[in-house]
């Protein structure tokens, strides 16, 4: 029962101190998306406010508590109220099947670095991701103002468009990798660039880490530039198309309620980079650290003591918690450089037309990925098959 | 009363009151939004089951992809007219009641077999010999026992099911399928420590694709041959765009 407990308790701080990290993260990358645009722009940005203009943030986050609650007349109040929470909701359980680091043990008891292990992990990702789609939609049609519909609908179409893309693209990598667990999928990464062809394994360029990129390019590009669609970016941002929608369909929301979906977003943002770090860069594991996980905890094996001696764990144990932090630090500045080049990208490309969007989407990423598929299934066909 | 059993109560209240909420709703829109959370709620019970990968794409295929694009057609159109018109009486009112009573009969009794079916069969196959041992063989290609044993645990029950009808959830109404699923529970003794490799993709395939090759495959011709026959219908009338 004591055990039951333990895990109960553990679990639930591990869901709070997840969301709570995703929920703060946010302002950091609005601070980011901020300053980075102006210095592209040849602006300064926030800089009056705290050092660097950082308490720019809590200036916002006060604002957007202490807004005036405007609801429309003839609203359906109910779905109103609901659609901010249905549009953060996904976003937040996405997280929730990320690996952020190796497991842990303190006192006898090991901790995982994600809320929960899922052996579909990617496939949950997925299923999770397209519930998205009902936030917006609900946005839309219950705020009863016709930018918001048409946003709403514009967003809709767009998101189950590019999840064909996505998913198929993926399809390739999850060939690859043999399995739908993200963590087996960062395993698999470890170690040099090496691949096994007709019975006899190959090295060719043993300075070059065991990428998913390198196997799979042409996925990379479709995954990444979907993320885009999916996340409703820049150059995908039509369902806010100011010209032409005011803001889409979360026109008739402001404050606290505003904030919610923009911290669907973002979270949405968060959950593609880590996916992106995941599936083609080796999520968390080092990059040339040739025995992968396995060899950090050996280093740090023979490195702990100042550790296990000031909070008198044993030396195992200390290695496990310092192999820990070295691989959230290391998922940690994969994940923020996706972000980076999230926000960049917003402020270099101009914006698609719709049509041009839908032929992006339909006519050439769909084809792409389904030759990438193609080209991956008879190549792991041709590799399995042993001439001798 | 376990966390298993308090997860279960609870999403099966809530399946059953969000299937009640879309029969009884004036709102077309909120039925919509009923249904989705309905489908979402059936896959978070095979979450508790710890079948993940049938939970994953319950979510996926029903609350994801159908349903959404449900919720986006009948927001877009004007409903409150047909409401009206239905409560209207004549001729081909009648035929419409008529025909949603025999659908509903069907339904119950189709439901009420399934039921029944499974009770006999739990009996039948619940031996006390069998023990958790048998479930933690090694699959070396053949298939396991636990899956000649129908059931062995729900979704394992459900499958077959599943093959026959092309989906479970259309025969069964909510309150039936949480009894089902309540009726087939797996006993404690029963489950050992071969659930992870129970609810994998792995085993799952490897049914799909032996045993019940000649079901998946009859099943997704007969869903190509509604997609062609939709394509052909809306085809004909001219499209969805009606002319004044």
């Amino acid at each position: 029962m004591g055990d039951g407990l333990l895990e109960f308790i553990v679990n639930t701080v591990k869901i709070a101190l997840i969301f709570f990290a995703v929920v703060s993260t946010v302002p950091l990358l609005v601070w980011v998306e901020r300053r980075g645009s102006a210095f592209m722009q040849n602006r300064l940005g926030p800089n009056r406010v705290g050092p660097l203009g950082l308490l720019q943030l809590a200036a916002d986050a006060v604002k957007f508590i202490f807004k005036e609650p405007f609801v429309p007349e003839a609203a359906d109040k109910a779905l109103y109220f609901m659609a901010p929470a249905l549009c953060l909701l996904p976003a937040m359980l996405t997280f929730a099947a990320i690996p952020l680091s190796t497991p842990f043990t303190v006192g006898g008891h090991t901790f995982k670095m994600q809320v929960t292990d899922i052996n579909v992990g990617i496939v949950y990702i997925f299923a999770v991701a397209s519930l998205g789609v009902y936030g917006i939609l609900v946005a839309g049609w219950s705020s009863s103002n016709k930018y918001s519909l048409l946003g709403a609908l514009r967003a809709s179409s767009q998101m189950i468009s590019y999840e064909v893309a996505m998913g198929l693209s993926i399809i390739g990598v999850i060939l690859k990798y043999k399995t739908f667990d993200l963590t087996k999928m960062i395993g698999a990464q470890t170690g040099p660039f090496n691949f096994t062809w007709q019975g006899h394994n190959f090295e060719p360029l043993s300075w070059l880490p065991n990428w998913g990129i390198f196997f799979q390019p042409v996925a990379f590009i479709l995954f990444f530039t979907a993320g885009f669609a999916e996340t409703n970016r820049l150059p995908f941002d039509l369902p806010e198309g100011e010209a032409e929608l005011v803001a889409g369909y979360h026109t008739e929301y402001g404050g606290f309620k505003f904030n919610m979906f923009f911290m669907g977003e973002y979270g949405h943002m968060m959950t593609s980079a880590a996916l992106i770090t995941i599936l083609f860069f080796g999520g968390y594991a080092l990059p040339w650290a040739g025995g992968g996980p396995v060899q950090v905890q050996e280093f740090w094996l023979s490195h702990s003591t100042w550790l296990s001696q000031t909070l008198s764990l044993s030396a195992s144990e200390a290695a496990s918690v310092l192999t820990m932090v070295t691989h959230l630090a290391c998922f940690s500045a994969k994940m923020g450089f996706f972000l980076f080049v999230y926000i960049w990208v917003r402020w270099t490309l101009p914006r698609f037309r719709y049509d041009q969007l839908m032929d992006l989407g339909w006519k050439t990423m769909l084809p792409w990925s389904l030759a990438n598929l193609g080209a991956t299934t008879a190549l792991m066909f041709f590799a399995r098959y042993n001439p001798l | 009363m376990t966390v298993e059993d308090l997860l279960f109560h609870s999403f099966a209240v809530m399946a059953v009151l969000s299937a009640l909420f879309v029969v009884f709703n004036r709102n077309p829109v909120y039925s919509a939004l009923f249904l989705a959370l309905c489908m979402s709620v059936l896959g978070a019970m095979f979450f508790t089951l710890n079948a993940y990968f049938v939970a994953v794409a319950q979510i996926t295929v029903y609350a994801g992809a159908v349903m959404v694009l449900f919720v986006m057609v009948v927001m877009l159109f004007d409903l409150k007219r047909e409401a009206e018109e239905i409560l209207k009486f004549s001729p081909v009112t009648l035929a419409k009641v008529l025909a949603a009573a025999l659908l509903c009969g069907f339904l119950v009794g189709t439901g009420w077999l399934g039921v029944t079916a499974v009770k006999g069969n739990l009996a039948l196959h619940l031996a006390p010999s069998a023990t958790a041992a048998d479930l933690e063989k090694p699959i070396d290609g053949k298939i396991p026992r636990m899956e000649e044993k129908k059931e062995t645990s729900p979704d394992e029950a459900r499958e077959p099911l599943a093959k026959v009808s092309g989906n479970p959830d259309e025969d069964l109404t909510a309150a039936e399928e949480a009894r089902l699923v309540e009726n087939a529970t797996v006993p404690e003794s029963r489950v050992g420590g071969g659930l992870e490799e129970f609810g994998s993709t792995v085993t799952l395939s490897r049914v799909l694709f032996s045993k019940f090759v000649f079901a998946f495959e009859a099943v997704s011709a007969l869903l190509l041959v509604a997609i062609v026959g939709a394509v052909a219908l809306a085809r004909s009338k001219g499209g969805t765009h009606h002319v004044s």
